[in-house]
Order: structure tokens, then sequence, then C-alpha cells
């Protein structure tokens, strides 16, 4: 028992076996500083935009919207301009159609002799 | 400066800053030494103690000066130390090899630690402990704390704190008298 307890009293006699890089203790005090000054700034940052994120958030989503608007109805007008200018053709060549349908082959026989006539 | 004039300072949003930078240097280095007897290699208490200070300065508004101030920057300090033992016990979980084994073989590849063969197989004694009885005993035996300012610090009662720290002693002896 007694060489035990000398064990650990000889080992608490002993110097420090720990050891650190030179100059580590007097530059600690300005390096924790340094840290604590950095995380605070980061923490007002964050707090910052965390203030502001949903009003920058809605104001995205408006502006996303306004050019979804937008180019939507640019296109869709594009669209109908277009459709307008094709439509008419298309139902005159129906209507020519429909009208020669209807006519009498011989009635068209003797417009074209009188013509000529 | 007084402690007490330090404390007041610390209340006072004006001279909170520079008590607190004045109580960094008062207790870096004991705090420094706690939190490296515990996880051994300086690189992990140097990180440990940023953490430890970065948190005091978060919670200064809680510190009410019911304690003493040492005491409330040991306890931010132990539970710094847990948490990151904790963590790194995490990482290690899929190795094969445990934890402490591989602390102490840092350790002998430790170019900040100069200990002998008797001096590794000293920390590889303690590490053996758990990690709160390690703790207490490297309270007692290296800095000789109080069991009733270790109350405060660990919340753990004086009677529970001397047993301990009596069990402690007993397997660190055993283990480095006995293994090789």
């Amino acid at each position: 028992m007694e060489t035990k307890t000398n064990i650990l009293d000889s080992l608490k006699g002993e110097k420090n076996p720990f050891k650190v890089p030179e100059g580590y203790f007097e530059s600690l005090g300005p390096v924790l500083q340094e840290v604590i000054d950095q995380k605070e700034n980061v923490v007002k940052t964050e707090t910052f935009l965390s203030r502001f994120r949903p009003m920058l958030y809605a104001a995205a989503s408006v502006a996303i919207l306004v050019c979804v608007t937008f180019t939507f109805l640019t296109n869709h007008q594009e669209n109908v301009d277009q459709a307008r200018n094709q439509v008419p053709e298309e139902i005159n060549g129906i209507q020519t159609k429909i009208l020669y349908t209807h006519l009498e082959e011989e009635s068209i026989i003797d417009y074209l002799l009188s013509e000529e006539e | 400066m007084q402690e007490s004039e330090l404390i007041a300072q610390l209340k006072d949003e004006s001279t909170q800053s520079q008590a607190f930078s004045a109580l960094i240097k008062k207790y870096q280095e004991q705090v420094y030494w706690l939190i490296r007897k515990m996880v051994l290699s300086h690189d992990d208490a140097n990180d440990v103690l940023q953490n430890t200070f970065l948190h005091a300065w978060k919670g200064i508004k809680t510190f009410r000066g019911d304690a003493k101030f040492s005491t409330w920057l040991y306890r931010i300090a132990v539970n710094e130390t847990f948490t990151f033992l904790a963590n790194a016990e995490l990482k290690n979980a899929n190795n094969m090899t445990d934890l402490e084994d591989i602390m102490v073989q840092n350790l002998a590849s430790d170019e900040y630690f100069e200990g002998d063969e008797l001096q590794i197989k000293f920390q590889k004694a303690i590490l053996s402990l758990p990690p709160k009885q390690r703790m207490v005993f490297n309270m007692k035996y290296f800095e000789d704390k109080k069991y009733e300012e270790m109350e405060e610090i660990l919340g753990t009662s004086v009677g529970a704190l001397k047993a301990s720290y009596h069990h402690a002693v007993k397997k660190i002896e055993s283990y480095v008298l006995m293994e090789d």
C-alpha cells in the first residue's frame, strides 16, 4: 500500500510533462478576444439578415411574380395577334369550298360560257 | 484590480468588454490546464478553451454573481470538455480502436508532451476512468481543488466526490503498478 501511495506522490512531484507552444499564454488573451469579436460580428450580421429575411423573401416573390406575369402577357398578346392574322385566310378558303359545293355543275358551265361570249 | 470590481464592471455594458478581457487573462491558464489534462492534445485543448470563453462571453448576462466567477467559468469549461469528448467518442464509434487508446497513441507522438514511459502509463491509467471520474481525479490530484468548490462546479455532493476520488486513486495505482 505504501508503494502504491508513493507512486502517485512521486508522479505528483515530477514536472508537468505537458508543454505549450512558446509564447502561447502571452498571446492567448488577444487571440481569445479576437475570436470573440469575430463570432460577435457573425452573430450581428446573421441577426441583421434574419431580421430582414422575411421582407427579402417577400420582395423576391413579388419580383418573380411580376416577371412571370409580364412574360405570360407578352407571349399571350403575340399569340392573339398571330391568330388574328391567320384565321381569316383559313375561313376564306373554307367559305369558297362551301360555295362551290352548293353550285350545280351546269350553272358553272353556263357562267363560264357567258363570260367567253 | 480586485475581482469584485471586475465583476461589477461586467454588469455595466460600457465596461463589460474590458472587464471580461481582464478575467480572461486571469483565468486562461488555469482553465487551459483543466481542459488539457482531459483532452491531452494541445490543439484540442485550445479549441475547447476558445469555445469556453466564447460561451462565457455569450452568457455573461446570466452570471448573477451568486457563485465565484472562477466557479462559473469552470462549470462552462467542464461542460465544453464533456461535449468535446462525447463528440469525439461519437466520431470514433465505427473505429475498432477505442478513443482512449487513440488518445494515448497520439500523446506518445505529441511534440508538446515530454513525458517518459511511466508518465504515459500514468495518463493511460487516468484515461481508463470514465470522463466524470477522470475530471474529479484531475481536479483533486493536479489542482488540489476543495471538494466544496468541486461540488459547485460538477453538481455532485461532497460525499460522492470523495468516494469517486478514492476509487479513482485505487484504480490508477493498480493500473500503474500492474499494467505492462
